[in-house]
């Protein structure tokens, strides 16, 4: 009898740690498929860009400047949970016509900081953008610094994603380019829209 | 600015739609209407063995369609691909009030595929939304290329910027811009 009752908790515990494996090796995105993630403005909820990611690498994210294509890599899972997306578009393009076009709103400068540029760089899948002195910057990252907001996209900006479940609202802090507060309001709806 | 306006040859065979069952229509002539409610099925269930002609609009492959409803300021991004395949993205300008699961977005954007039907002029580009279909405020609006209909389009090279209306009559402006 207590053979058959140890051997029956040897199955089970065997089951579980296999259960666990799987979950582990589970897509960490695959809720996202098929469906949007809407990123907002922290402050005000302002809608700010789609973006649809699909199970082939590739991904479609649309916003002002209109619809952008492109294919992403996934970085490793963080102790946090969340895995870094990198987002990659085909190309650097804003296709826009002059009399539609509207200069794009960026957070104002500090105080005696006017001059300074944005730049944004990626390292082990993990993009930080910050103010800096161009005056201080080394020829290749006053390049870098130069980018424009498509170049910047087309040589990559990663994003982090939790695992999250069609439906759920949260804000995100760690995003390279928050919009407001530091932070962007971010939604996983059902569908493409 | 000359190249502006210009409208392009489409070389799209006279009365000619995509997907129309040519050999089969042949066939009806001497082999009566089982042949003809056969082939009509067929090109029912299989639109895609049908060779299909998209080369009326070579000029938005690889480029991108701008509109813009005159009344409402909503702005549309267009693709069309040479496989029959279309995207749209609606900007559809800011909300009152802040996005929740259910709206209201600023954006949206749709996916599908696409056939088309000669037009004096022109095309109609008839619409088919990928599945499933959700419902968006810019097909509420009835923004251009928003619903499963058909859309009259003129056919202009790349760098003309256009005025036309739809079937309802609303009046969009129209930029073809190269690159996406």
């Amino acid at each position: 009898m207590l053979v058959a009752v140890g051997a029956g908790t040897a199955v089970a515990a065997l089951l579980v740690s296999a259960l666990r494996i799987r979950a582990d090796e589970a897509d960490p995105l695959e809720n996202y498929y098929g469906n949007t993630l809407v990123c907002a403005a922290a402050q005000t909820g302002n809608d700010l860009c789609h973006l649809w990611l699909k199970r082939d690498g590739t991904f479609i994210n649309f916003d002002r400047s209109g619809g952008h294509a492109g294919h992403y890599k996934v970085g490793p899972k963080r102790p946090d949970g969340k895995v870094p997306v990198c987002q990659y578009w085909d190309t650097p393009n804003m296709v826009v016509p002059k009399e539609l076009d509207t200069p794009m709103q960026m957070p104002p400068s500090r105080p005696g900081e006017e001059n300074y540029v944005l730049m944004c760089k990626t390292e082990n899948y993990r993009t930080t953008c910050g103010r800096v002195d161009p005056a201080r910057l080394s020829s290749d990252d006053r390049r870098i610094a130069g980018r424009s907001m498509g170049e910047r996209f087309h040589a990559g900006m990663c994003y982090p994603l939790g695992p999250h479940a069609v439906g759920d609202i949260w804000f995100e802090a760690d995003d390279p380019l928050p919009g407001q507060l530091g932070k962007d309001k971010v939604m996983l709806l059902p569908g493409h829209r | 600015m000359a190249r502006q306006n210009t409208l392009v040859a489409t070389g799209f065979h006279q009365n000619r739609t995509i997907g129309d069952c040519w050999t089969c229509a042949n066939l009806t002539s001497f082999a009566g209407s089982f042949f003809f409610a056969a082939c009509a099925a067929l090109a029912v269930v299989t639109p895609v063995a049908i060779a299909a002609d998209f080369t009326p609009l070579q000029s938005f492959f690889d480029n991108t369609l701008i509109c813009q409803d005159r009344d409402t300021k909503a702005v549309c991004h267009v693709w069309f691909n040479s496989d029959g395949s279309y995207y749209v993205f609606y900007d559809l300008g800011l909300q009152p009030k802040p996005a929740l699961v259910d709206g209201p977005f600023q954006f949206e954007g749709r996916e599908g595929t696409y056939l088309l039907k000669e037009q004096a002029g022109g095309v109609e580009v008839c619409l088919r939304p990928a599945i499933p279909v959700v419902a968006l405020a810019a097909q509420h609006a009835h923004e251009f290329l928003s619903e499963a209909e058909c859309y009259p389009l003129a056919l202009h090279n790349v760098g003309a910027r256009w005025q036309q209306a739809d079937r309802r009559g609303r009046e969009y402006t129209f930029w073809l811009m190269a690159g996406r």
